[in-house]
């Protein structure tokens, strides 16, 4: 008995607040700290208390992380016969070791295509005309979401990107449609430039000292085509994560508030099957929403 | 005296005094002073002697240490501040806490970033355990909201050893 006794006073006395305890630390600061860590850090701190979860979520936290997130690069390649592709993330300043990304299309599409990240956020699609539009942030490994938009033009897929500062969605121009990639395309990024040695590996440039900074084994590159984009990480979409339950989405008083908002966006749930279409305005309040369609994606990518 | 016959070789070098919490006054330049924005602001009042109740000695020691050594920042010593930073920032995290609140309270932008900077990288590797004890803050998830809360992210609390220990 005594022992027993022991643990549970020492247990108690943890758990009283020590005087000089640090819980009087100023919000700014604790936001200033959470904010130098990276996307992984922070998913897994939200587990800390309700105060940091809730600080982690919000939408200036969110912008504020971005502004400090370092840049890596995103490099996208595929084999030149089986379409294969695969999307992997390069961070210079932590290694030479290119992390290969779950990609979000689990299954085969051959003619799959990425938009530069904005916001930490990757636009893939399916050419000519988006019969698959993913928003897709690598980072927190947010799954797909389909879009497509209804406007005054009637429905038409259009990429859209989400303004951190203003929490709206914004369309992005579109890309040219139709039109057929050349293979071995490459793109520069600001400072370095990526191409195959003679051996038909991929390596990164540096362009003003022509030096070789890294060689990069992607599996699959050796033939084919590979495009790459300068990357930073964010939390944009965290609470898009958060699970909903089916019936939520599917109950119609629910979608019906949402259809009277005013700036109204149709979106489609999923690629024709099981379409269901509701609004989705400022984004912030239905969010849920959104990832509701992750779910479904989910069980169609599972399938 | 010292001070007045140097001051008096490079024309106009007005000296403000900083008081600590525990009653202690350094005498400084005020081109040193003004990277500080809270103290900036009392000169542009009119103030010459400050009194800082929120920082006490130790603290404030090291803050000027800082001051010092930042405002000699030029193009060519670029290497050499970049030393001093990384010196500054060892310490236990109750140091670099009292450090980051002083900062904070006297608005010193550079000084803030680097230390919380600092800070983040020391606990990027923690323990959600240990950084609840780094902080001193109690858990306030029932087993229940907590284990929900990681189910959402599952994947961030896999792969790989958290560091439990608290330094």
């Amino acid at each position: 008995m005594p022992p027993k006794r022991k643990e549970n006073s020492k247990k108690t006395k943890s758990r009283v607040p020590d005087p000089n305890s640090y819980l009087y630390f100023p919000r700014e600061i604790i936001s200033n700290i959470l904010s130098h860590l990276p996307v992984k850090t922070l998913l897994l701190f939200r587990c800390v208390c309700k105060q940091w979860r809730n600080l982690i979520s919000k939408p200036n936290f969110i912008a504020i992380h971005f502004r400090h997130s370092s840049s890596s690069i995103l490099i996208e390649t595929r084999h030149h016969e089986s379409s294969d592709h695969v999307l992997s993330l390069y961070n210079q300043h932590e290694s030479s070791v290119v992390d290969e990304l779950d990609n979000p299309f689990p299954c085969f599409f051959p003619r799959m295509y990425i938009v530069p990240p904005c916001n930490g956020i990757v636009c893939l699609f399916q050419a000519p005309w988006g019969d698959m539009i993913t928003l897709w942030n690598s980072a927190t490994r947010v799954p797909y979401w389909l879009a497509l938009i209804t406007d005054e033009f009637g429905m038409r897929p259009v990429f859209v990107y989400f303004d951190v500062g203003r929490k709206v969605f914004e369309k992005l121009p579109m890309l040219p449609t139709g039109e057929r990639r050349k293979q071995h395309q490459h793109r520069v990024t600001l400072e370095d430039c990526l191409a195959k040695d003679k051996n038909g590996e991929l390596v990164l440039f540096d362009r003003v000292t022509s030096s070789v900074k890294a060689k990069l084994s992607i599996d699959n590159a050796e033939k084919g085509y590979y495009v790459i984009f300068d990357y930073s990480e964010s939390l944009v979409m965290i609470d898009g994560t958060l699970p909903v339950k089916k019936q939520d989405a599917q109950d119609k008083l629910a979608r019906k508030n949402l259809t009277r908002r005013s700036w109204s966006q149709a979106v489609e749930t999923t690629s024709g099957r099981n379409a269901s279409y509701s609004s989705v305005d400022n984004i912030t309040g239905d969010i849920k929403f959104v990832s509701q369609s992750i779910l479904k994606a989910k069980q169609i990518a599972g399938s | 005296m010292a001070s007045s016959s140097s001051s008096s070789k490079t024309g106009l070098k007005k000296m403000l005094t900083l008081k600590s919490s525990d009653g202690d006054e350094f005498e400084l330049e005020e081109s040193i002073v003004i990277q500080c924005q809270t103290i900036k602001h009392m000169v542009e009042d009119g103030f010459s002697l400050i009194p800082l109740q929120n920082v006490d000695t130790k603290t404030l020691t090291k803050i000027i240490e800082y001051m010092k050594k930042h405002a000699e920042k030029t193009e060519s010593n670029k290497e050499e501040i970049k030393n001093f930073n990384k010196e500054f920032v060892k310490g236990s995290f109750d140091d670099q806490f009292e450090l980051v609140s002083a900062a904070n309270y006297l608005h010193i932008n550079g000084l803030m970033d680097l230390l919380c900077q600092s800070i983040a990288d020391r606990i990027n590797n923690k323990s959600v355990r240990a950084v609840r004890e780094i902080f001193n803050i109690s858990n306030d998830y029932t087993p229940d909201e907590e284990e929900k809360v990681r189910d959402e992210h599952k994947w961030a609390h896999e792969g790989g050893e958290f560091d439990e220990s608290l330094d």
